[in-house]
């Protein structure tokens, strides 16, 4: 049988909450809740998008959108997969989507693969065509898209005309915090 | 020196003096001013030595194309050779130097090498330098690569700042001249996104050269309004100093933005731009080309234009008695602009009959001889030979040009196009003013009109209109040298001596002569050269045809190309959870992928790697160690069609695996061979877990949703990573167990009944944290791998490392895993080398017959099954004390070391510190049935030849008692 532990885990960020400001523009990590991926089959796409706003009350978010959820956000990561952020802190999200789900989709935990961060302000344009390919000018909020930037992944969320979210691998955080910053330094 | 600066007029500044030095010598020029209209305002003919004949050479042009004005700027870890004087901007404390000289730039201790001009012919070194062949090495070789070259590169690194970035537009406008400004004005006023890019400081194009007349005011007030407007238009972005440097695929365009000149300035000082646009103006000008006569490459002698430039926007006259030579009507500007200015000017107008024979003067013009005998004292020679419109963008995704007679010039080719890039002005044989405005006008308004935007019919502003009237004149025949090329020194006669040598192609030619090989890419010399090359094979121009333009358009440095991607940026660097704890504790780290792994930790009075690992595999075999194996490739596997799915992908069955177990699995490629392997974990019914190895991570998930998405699109199957959502960590030895209690949530009982080898998971741990346990081992002990969200991954180590520490417990490496794996057998990195099959491996029998799975046909082929192939078996050396080395050959006992007695090779080893001795792990023919059969390990690169007995791979508990208690 196991034995009694005394140890406490204690949860920490990929990046310890870092955050800097630069005239017009602002990049912090957050906490921004659970992100848990949903999978599902091409065959039950229509229950699932039933089921889906039922829960969250809206269907599944289109390619290259995000949408406000009941207690989350969720956006579109792939063919028949999304990505739902989840408000607060609840390390079986994944169990609890599945059965909110009814099995109609397969879930995974990924808030640990990924560090949140968010960039703003009015200089956020001049920064981020220096750091990713894509056209972030353009779209209106709720666009989303996954990406690379200096050879990292990165997911995008266009959150508003100045604020964007961006997730990107844990391991490699500090990485994309320091091009971030250093494009930022190049800039501004 | 004396100043050569007009009174009056030019787009300089002269309230605002800027000091700089050329030679080391101080100059005084004005803001606006390049390092080569300061140098001519200054007086400065001579700057610069010629590549290979040391002649010396002034400045020629007054823009990109410039051949002979290359200087180095900057000292030290800053120095950039091959700066085009015509390109810099001039900036204060600006110190340039001349190249290819030496002691100094009037007195060259190379310079008679001009006067061996009759041996150093097109193609010389082919042949000569033939005898005697010890010479080669030791003589001509230095001596060349001494004499060869241009300029020098700093030895460290560019301390200065440079930055990648990427551009989206409706529009983009190459080239700010009548044609780029025309387009940029008319497509911005529909409300498209427009970039229009220039290489010029200062936009206007040939505008800011001439005095031609818009609207009946001076054409530069054109510029300015048209500037003026774009800026007030936030649809539109102006980029001056930005060169289209290549036309890239899928409309995508590389272009280079210069923002300083200057070191040691904040923020970057060039910017390499990606822009992505939808329709592309190409409206890049033309070059005017000069014309081959004897002695043509003297200081003094430049392009028609250039000198009206000099004139017209810097104020700066090239001389005061000047010739000029001509065929069109383009450079009779050159005598009204000059006369004007106060020059003595002799026309020479070729159309006439009238040419120029030779030149007077070493490092300066004294006087022109013609063709009537007359000599003429001048200062300066003013060409024309035509206009080369700039078609180098449209040929970069294999466009050819097409010769046309009329203009005497290669044209873009309307059929070779793609599709998004028109080309406007000049750059389209267009060389009127209102030719360029009506072309800009209409292809913006067709450009942007096609991307659905609303644009209204321009008036167009009032200009000339009149046709350049040339008529080719390429070279004068004569017994001097006429310079072709000229910052190659390649002449008339060399062209022409390849041709007698029988090369009949263009292409050939070029590499033959170098012609057009140099930093400028033949922009002054190709088309003379081909004219050269026309005439001695008696065809035209058009059939003799042209080389290919390739990008880049101007040199591209290497800094811009890099951006930010330098020292600690060069690539990412991915961190395991427990990097900080391993940090902390004197880990050594080893770069595996882009992965940081603790590859010893060593302990303080450990005199070298080997202490530290000895005892890490000591420790671990005697107690219990830790290793941080988050960097597996983890990906979950869900679906009902899971199974199914692992069955196709892996050479073993999994469907059968029960929940709640693990199994080890051989991943094939298409073509047979091993790819990859890992254990795969059942946590229910519909989800898997598999681990692939670190460096496979990727390309195992990718083929991996290549086998869901193309291969099997039916299947209910889907795929996540979730290598970094979890940290895992190995926890292996004797005392593994009893380290786990401590941590695992009582009502989880991972004893051995409960938990026997190969079951897994999930379990809480440390009062209800969510995690996951597999019973697993590589070293071959008692083991467990467990893991938990990212998050805990730092908590989770420290914990483990206080449970342990009555058991001594201690963190271990790559270093030491690689011993164990070793001692235990196991297959690796170094056996999955893309050479080696299941049956290679000594698993050949898990590739299952009773189901299909890729790579399973073709591992059946006869070349990969032979009675005698490779074999995995152990060596261990006969001298136990000898030293093994991993890529040695095994050759047999009485054998000489050649390709036909070759049996294998070690593919892995290890000291054993278990064993006392160097083992290691191989390939050898027929291995298995060989044991104790002693051969050679020869490795004749290092000079190592060891005997060793061929032995069973598993050297450590082969029966594997250690792992099942």
């Amino acid at each position: 049988m196991g034995g009694d532990s005394v140890f406490k885990l204690i949860p920490q960020m990929p990046l310890g909450g870092v955050s800097k400001s630069w005239a017009g523009l602002n990049i912090a990590e957050v906490f921004s809740g659970e992100l848990v991926s949903v999978a599902f089959d091409d065959d039950n796409s229509k229950k699932l998008n039933t089921r889906f706003k039922k829960k969250y009350g809206v269907v599944p978010p289109g390619p290259n959108t995000f949408v406000s959820i009941q207690g989350g956000s969720a956006f579109w990561s792939g063919q028949n997969q999304l990505m739902l952020l989840l408000d607060g802190e609840n390390i079986n999200a994944d169990k609890d989507v599945a059965i909110k789900l009814d099995g109609l989709a397969y879930t995974s935990l990924q808030s640990d693969s990924w560090a949140s961060l968010t960039v703003g302000g009015e200089r956020v344009y001049d920064v981020l065509e220096r750091f990713t390919a894509l056209d972030l000018r353009q779209p209106r909020d709720g666009f989303a898209a996954r990406s690379s930037a200096h050879h990292m992944a990165v997911f995008i969320l266009k959150l508003s005309k100045t604020k964007f979210h961006l997730l990107t691998p844990r391991s490699s955080a500090q990485s994309f915090y320091d091009a971030l910053c250093h494009t930022a330094d190049n800039v501004i | 020196m004396n100043s050569t600066r007009l009174s009056s007029g030019g787009l300089i500044d002269r309230t605002q003096p800027i000091n700089f030095t050329f030679d080391g010598k101080a100059y005084r020029g004005l803001e606006g001013d390049t390092l080569a209209s300061a140098l001519i305002a200054n007086g400065v003919k001579l700057v610069g030595r010629s590549f290979k004949y040391h002649r010396p050479r002034g400045i020629m042009s007054a823009g990109s194309e410039e051949p002979n004005a290359l200087v180095e700027i900057h000292k030290g870890e800053s120095c950039e050779p091959n700066t085009r004087a015509t390109m810099i901007k001039l900036f204060e404390g600006l110190d340039a130097r001349s190249q290819n000289s030496w002691p100094n730039l009037k007195f060259d201790i190379m310079a008679p090498l001009d006067r061996m001009a009759p041996f150093l012919t097109a193609g010389f070194y082919y042949k000569t330098f033939m005898w005697p062949a010890a010479f080669w090495e030791k003589l001509y070789e230095p001596f060349i690569r001494r004499s060869a070259g241009l300029g020098s590169l700093a030895k460290t690194p560019d301390p200065d700042q440079y930055d990648n970035g990427f551009l989206h537009c409706d529009v983009l406008v190459i080239g700010a001249g009548a044609a780029g400004l025309m387009a940029a004005v008319t497509a911005g006023r529909s409300g498209a996104q427009v970039i229009i890019a220039d290489e010029d400081f200062k936009m206007g194009g040939r505008l800011l050269n001439e005095t031609h007349t818009i609207d009946n005011d001076h054409g530069i007030y054109w510029v300015s309004k048209s500037v003026a407007e774009l800026g007030t238009m936030p649809n539109v972005r102006m980029m001056p100093r930005t060169t289209v440097f290549g036309a890239l695929d899928h409309g995508t365009y590389g272009a280079v933005q210069t923002h300083s000149d200057a070191i040691a300035v904040s923020g970057p000082r060039q910017t390499n731009w990606r822009i992505f646009a939808k329709r592309t103006i190409l409206a890049a000008g033309a070059v005017e080309r000069p014309i081959a006569f004897a002695n043509n490459d003297r200081p003094g002698i430049m392009l028609a234009g250039a000198v009206r430039a000099y004139a017209n926007r810097f104020g700066a006259l090239t001389g005061k008695k000047i010739a000029l030579l001509a065929n069109n009507d383009s450079a009779l500007r050159t005598i009204e602009d000059l006369t004007a200015a106060g020059a003595e000017t002799h026309l020479i107008d070729t159309r006439t009959g009238s040419h120029i024979v030779d030149v007077k003067g070493t490092n300066s013009v004294r006087a022109v001889v013609l063709n009537s005998g007359e000599k003429i004292n001048v200062d300066c020679v003013a060409v024309s030979g035509g206009w080369n419109p700039n078609v180098h963008l449209t040929c970069h995704k294999r466009g050819r040009p097409v010769w046309s007679d009329e203009l005497s010039c290669f044209l873009p080719n309307p059929d070779d196009l793609s599709a998004d890039m028109k080309v406007a002005g000049a750059a389209n044989g267009r060389f009127s003013t209102h030719g360029a405005l009506q072309d800009g006008a209409r292809l913006a308004i067709d450009a942007v009109s096609a991307l659905g935007f609303d644009s209204k019919k321009q008036s167009l502003p009032q200009a000339e209109d009149s046709p350049p009237n040339i008529h080719a004149f390429w070279f004068v025949e004569g017994k001097k040298r006429a310079w072709v090329d000229f910052q190659n020194d390649v002449t008339t006669k060399d062209i022409k001596l390849a041709h007698q040598e029988g090369f009949i192609s263009v292409e050939h030619l070029k590499r033959y002569t170098t012609l057009s090989m140099a930093t400028d890419q033949g922009k002054l010399s190709n088309v003379v050269g081909m004219a050269v090359m026309a005439d001695a094979t008696g065809k035209t121009i058009a059939e003799t045809g042209t080389t290919i333009f390739r990008p880049p358009y101007t040199p591209v440095s290497i800094g811009a190309l890099a951006g930010p991607h330098q020292g600690k940026d060069f690539k990412p660097t991915r961190l395991t959870p427990s990097h900080q704890y391993a940090a902390e504790n004197g880990a050594t780290f080893v770069e595996t992928g882009y992965w940081k792994r603790a590859q010893w930790i060593a302990r303080p009075g450990e005199q070298g790697w080997r202490d530290s690992v000895d005892r890490e595999v000591l420790m671990t075999r005697n107690s219990v160690g830790i290793c941080d194996v988050t960097t597996l490739g983890k990906i979950d596997v869900q679906g009902t069609d899971a199974g199914k799915f692992l069955n196709f992908v892996y050479a073993n069955t999994f469907s059968t695996l029960k929940v709640g177990k693990c199994r080890y699995g051989l991943m094939l490629r298409e073509d047979g061979m091993a790819m990859d392997d890992g254990t795969t974990a059942r946590l229910s019914e519909n989800h898997y877990v598999m681990t692939t190895t670190t460096a496979n991570a990727v390309s195992v998930f990718r083929h991996l949703e290549f086998c869901r998405q193309c291969l099997k699109p039916d299947m209910d199957v889907h795929l996540i990573s979730v290598t970094e959502q979890w940290a895992q960590y190995a926890v292996a030895g004797p005392n593994a167990r009893k380290l786990l209690q401590h941590i695992v949530d009582p009502e989880f009982d991972i004893s051995n009944s409960a938990f026997p080898y190969m079951a897994c998971g999930e379990i809480t741990v440390c009062k209800g944290t969510r995690a996951r346990l597999f019973r697993l081992s590589f070293s071959g002990e008692l083991a467990y791998e467990i893991s938990v969200p990212a998050r805990y991954g730092d908590s989770l180590i420290t914990a483990l490392m206080d449970a342990g520490k009555k058991y001594d417990v201690i963190p271990y490496g790559t270093e030491a895993l690689g011993v164990m794996r070793i001692e235990k057998g196991h297959a690796a990195g170094n056996e999955l080398n893309g050479q080696t099959t299941a049956k290679h491996l000594g698993l050949g029998k898990m590739i299952s017959k009773k189901k299909d799975c890729i790579g399973n046909v073709l591992s059946e082929r006869e070349s990969l099954n032979l009675e005698d192939g490779l074999e995995l078996v152990g060596f261990k050396p006969v001298n136990k004390s000898e030293k093994l080395l991993n890529g040695a050959h095994f050759i047999g006992i009485d054998d000489d070391a050649n390709a036909e007695t070759d049996q294998g090779y070690m593919s892995s080893v290890c000291y054993s510190p278990m064993l006392k001795s160097y083992i290691g792990l191989g390939f050898i023919k027929s291995g298995s049935r060989r044991k104790g059969e002693i051969v050679q390990a020869i490795d004749l690169l290092r000079g190592s030849n060891v005997e060793v007995e061929i032995v069973s791979p598993h050297f450590f508990d082969p029966d594997g008692g250690r792992l099942r208690v």
